[in-house]
């Protein structure tokens, strides 16, 4: 019994903690980390960001207590190549939603302190030139899924 | 009077004769075929053959682009230390092959990165994927004669002397044919739809 609340406890937190926008400008939604082979010295991670605000926010400072460091990058199609755009810095103006996804923006994770595994989340704390700090937990997953309302994990 | 035409008539067969025998000896390309404008699919016709290379597989043995023949191929070039397009990419070729399993198609990844990408790298990277996939790494010479012909192009950014540097890369999945010869690029973005529907189609038009 006591397993199972501590469990339910811990499964707000996640909750709490995977929705980060309390009483914040920023919101960060729908984050997740691509699994990667366990050498990897580089992941990919994604999310939608979303400025509630009127003004333009900067992210300041992003980081992992998995991760040596992370950068925002984006892939571009350049002169028929894949090339990787660091973006420094990251500004939202107001109102702006930025999707951080495959083959576009995303979080560039460089080398993770351990192995890193499917299954298992990435902590990832956000600094914004207006104050907001947000920590979030990411899953690893090999694609994101796309929720289809005609599969079962709805009726759950 | 029938000697007298004897002479020419055989001249006039063997003439004949060469003149069909060049038709049908002349390796015809069959009108090709074509995906939907739009799609991002171009068919190259006539397909180009791969060059004579011979690269190093995930189990550091020695693979000449003959093993390619017989049988159609997915192609991909990339580097392991790469974020987000490779494990992307190779991420939909996995669900391509789960979805064609019963189609005899080889998967294979090729790394534009030899110095950071060895046989064991490749061995761990690819069975994270799919362990039926083939990696290929190997000389620099080889690698860039393979590229150069598939028309992969490629550059480094940063400091190579260092661990801290990226490949930006051509990122098309390479589609080739059973007789060793680059059919058509898939362009991204890759859906698994789009894959599997550009070989499958690919694959029944010019057979195997």
């Amino acid at each position: 019994m006591l397993a199972k609340l501590m469990r339910a406890a811990f499964g707000l937190c996640l909750i709490t903690l995977s929705v980060a926008h309390a009483e914040t400008a920023i919101e960060i939604t729908d984050a997740w980390v691509r699994s990667a082979p366990p050498s990897s010295k580089v992941m990919a991670g994604y999310m939608k960001l979303i400025n509630h605000s009127e003004k333009t926010i900067t992210l300041s400072g992003i980081s992992s207590p998995q991760f040596d460091k992370i950068e925002v990058h984006r892939s571009v199609m350049h002169d028929g190549m894949m090339h990787m755009k660091k973006i420094e810095p990251l500004s939202l103006a107001g109102h702006q939603q930025l999707l951080l996804e495959p083959g576009g923006y995303h979080l560039m994770l460089i080398r993770p302190v351990g192995a890193i595994a499917r299954g298992e989340r990435v902590h990832l704390n956000f600094d914004f030139d207006n104050g907001d700090k947000l920590s979030l937990m990411a899953e690893i997953m090999d694609n994101k899924e796309v929720i289809d309302p005609t599969s079962e994990h709805q009726q759950h | 009077m029938f000697k007298k035409f004897k002479t020419p008539l055989i001249a006039l067969t063997l003439l004949l004769a060469a003149i069909v025998a060049t038709f049908l000896l002349q390796p015809t390309e069959q009108t090709p075929f074509e995906f939907e404008a739009g799609m991002g699919i171009p068919v190259m016709s006539p397909a180009i053959p791969l060059p004579t290379v011979t690269l190093v597989d995930q189990y550091n043995q020695a693979f000449p682009m003959i093993n390619l023949k017989g049988g159609w191929n997915l192609m991909f070039f990339g580097f392991t230390n790469c974020p987000d397009i490779c494990p992307t990419t190779l991420m939909t070729m996995k669900q391509v092959e789960k979805r064609l399993s019963q189609q005899n198609i080889r998967y294979v990844f090729v790394s534009l990165d030899p110095k950071r990408d060895t046989s064991d790298k490749l061995k761990d990277y690819i069975d994270f994927f799919n362990p039926e996939f083939i990696a290929l790494t190997g000389d620099k010479n080889e690698i860039d004669k393979l590229s150069q012909a598939m028309g992969v192009i490629y550059d480094f950014e940063g400091d190579t002397s260092t661990d801290d540097y990226l490949v930006n890369h051509y990122s098309a999945i390479l589609v080739i044919d059973p007789q060793g010869r680059l059919r058509a690029h898939i362009l991204p973005p890759h859906s698994v739809d789009k894959v599997a529907d550009a070989i499958t189609k690919l694959s029944n038009y010019y057979g195997n």
